[in-house]
């Protein structure tokens, strides 16, 4: 479990380095070569494993995250946890975070810079029904999956379920 | 305390009622009660080309269903109760459906994935092969399973692990796991074999052998860019050949009836009608959107494609639903029809006969109020609430009949007896 741990920690680390560092598709392609990789190891993680717990950092807010049209949720797909008892960046009491996540990046009109966002699902009970959003910006097909929302992200957890979706900011992107 | 009721049965009571029964006394129930038991099911009969199956979605896992309809009455014959986000497959007789779904079991929710078996004469559950790695990919696109080698081979495609669990439906067990890592989702190639889509845009293809062996495996070239305008996946068929459409609507043509793939020259469904006028007296483009965007009809040699008129979400709509379809010639390349929908539609299906009927699913603008409601609507939530399935005449392109209120349908497929994917 403790490697387990290092090795999302790691992979949330590099992952944010690699987007810093290169373009979108600069970073792709390095986390393709890593995660290629990375079947030597005993656990094989093809898509982006994102165990963010809240933001890095303070971000410039401005919107309201009760609403689809809201900046992080330019890529959600799903019912919003801030209308289930959790907030953007908590899952609501008695869920669990999935483990895998897809990747978006988001334009903040409080300052005007994009950033990445972590799309995590929570995980475990049944599906919150509120505040359904769907927006697809820079979204790509399963074949592309660490940003592709139409996978279901709870798949690597115990219970599959999804109650809701979060919107976490892993970093700036530009 | 209390004797249970199936004791009770099997005891002295039972025996005196079947006495009673014999000797032609009355007892003190209806007629109607008492002819119950002999009662038959209703038999489906012989297939019509004009049945297909279609998805409902429900967000609760044991919800979801498969239901047989028949679109010259928009009646519902009968359906398939599955888990989460199903995957259906026909073999290739029509006499089975095979179901690849996901339950969740106890208190706990614990996911609990099967390969089901299902009676296509009436629709009655035959078996079930439990999954004990529960890998089966969760995720929207068709193409997630599909049969091969003659019915022989049941493939389903495993994520997060990027593989493909090899099913001998004679046997009915797991005779192999094959790693594809990077590649994804099942199109059926040669004889035995499949093609998956790789993250940088090539096809890995694989051959299999009657025991799930992988006799041959090949990576193309990339044939398309994912980073300019990537390939969506859920592809119209005929033939061998599979039609894929980019965000960008070209049309990539993929045959995939040999050893090896043949890709032949992309082509635009959208380029002739960029500049032209739309009914508010605007110029401006259409694209493809939509959840299953593509069907085809094999003998007329057309490719129908879901189309809609810019929407809110700007360059990324290709999940917007379309409303109008329009139908492309496959051997000249050229748009010779449109058909004009009664809403916006997520899923569009044409039937393979020759009397061929359009199928089509989505909310209709009666039950969504005004045009610009149902498009504020879908620009929130392309999925929708509560939706409609609809059946136009697909030569004449006339709207005929409709069915409310069937829940949120993703995609409609040929019923059992009609042929595969199209």
């Amino acid at each position: 479990m403790k490697d387990m741990q290092r090795l999302d920690q790691l992979t949330d680390r590099f992952s944010r380095g690699l987007a810093r560092r290169g373009s979108r598709r600069d970073f792709l392609a390095k986390l393709g070569v890593w995660l290629a990789g990375a079947a030597v190891a005993p656990v094989l993680l093809p898509v982006a494993r994102v165990n963010a717990r809240t933001d890095d950092a303070p971000v410039p807010e401005e919107g309201d995250p009760n609403d689809c049209s809201y900046w992080r949720y330019c890529a959600q797909g799903g019912p919003l946890c801030s209308c289930c008892g959790g907030s953007y960046n908590q899952c609501p009491p008695g869920t669990e975070m999935s483990k895998m996540a897809w990747i978006g990046t988001c334009h903040n009109p409080a300052d005007g810079k994009h950033y990445l966002i972590a799309y995590n699902d929570c995980c475990g009970k049944s599906v919150c029904q509120r505040c359904t959003c769907y927006r697809f910006e820079r979204e790509q097909p399963v074949y592309r999956a660490s940003q592709a929302n139409d996978v279901h992200w709870c798949q690597a957890n115990d219970s599959s379920e999804v109650a809701c979706t979060l919107a976490i900011v892993l970093g700036p992107a530009d | 305390m209390r004797k249970p009721i199936s004791k009770w049965l099997s005891g002295g009571c039972f025996s005196l009622l079947l006495l009673l029964g014999l000797n032609g006394l009355s007892l003190p129930l209806s007629d109607e009660a008492v002819a119950a038991p002999s009662s038959q099911n209703k038999e489906l009969g012989k297939v019509s080309p004009h049945w297909v199956l279609y998805f409902i979605f429900e967000p609760s896992p044991s919800n979801s269903k498969y239901i047989l309809f028949d679109a010259d009455t928009a009646e519902v014959k009968a359906w398939l109760s599955t888990g989460y986000i199903p995957s259906l497959e026909v073999s290739p007789d029509g006499g089975e459906m095979i179901v690849a779904d996901t339950w969740s079991e106890g208190p706990e929710r614990l996911r609990a994935d099967y390969v089901s078996f299902y009676d296509s004469e009436d629709y009655s559950f035959s078996g079930a092969i439990e999954m004990p790695e529960n890998r089966r990919a969760m995720m929207a696109p068709q193409f997630r399973t599909a049969v091969v080698g003659d019915g022989e081979l049941f493939l389903m495609f495993t994520f997060p692990n990027n593989g493909i669990t090899v099913i001998d439906t004679g046997e009915r067990r797991i005779i192999n796991e094959i790693d594809t890592p990077g590649c994804s989702l099942l199109y059926p190639t040669g004889e035995r074999g499949v093609s998956m889509i790789c993250g940088d845009g090539s096809l890995l293809t694989l051959h299999l052998d009657a025991d799930g062996k992988v006799v041959k495996r090949s990576t193309s070239e990339p044939f398309f860019d994912p980073d300019a305008d990537p390939v969506m996946e859920n592809a119209a068929v005929v033939g061998g050949t599979y039609y894929f459409s980019s965000y960008g609507g070209d049309v990539y043509e993929v045959d995939l009836s040999g050893e090896e793939p043949e890709f032949h020259e992309p082509w635009s469904m959208v380029d002739c009608c960029r500049d032209e006028p739309l009914a508010g007296g605007e110029a401006g483009a259409w694209n493809i959107g939509g959840v299953q965007y593509l069907t085809a009809h094999p003998d007329r040699g057309e490719l129908y494609a879901l189309m809609h008129q810019p929407s809110v979400s700007g360059p990324w709509d290709h999940s917007f639903p379309g409303n109008e379809a329009w139908v492309y010639d496959l051997a000249s390349k050229k748009r010779i029809r449109r058909i004009p929908l009664e809403g916006y539609m997520n899923t569009l299906y044409v039937t393979t006969d020759a009397e061929p009927l359009l199928v089509t699913s989505g909310s209709a603008l009666l039950d969504a109020g005004t045009e610009d409601e149902a498009v504020d609507a879908h620009a929130r939530d392309v999925i929708p609430s509560a939706s409609v399935l609809q059946v136009y005449d697909a030569v004449e392109g006339t709207y005929l009949r409709k069915m409310d209120q069937v829940g949120i349908t993703y995609y409609v497929q040929a019923a059992p007896g009609n042929g595969g994917r199209q």
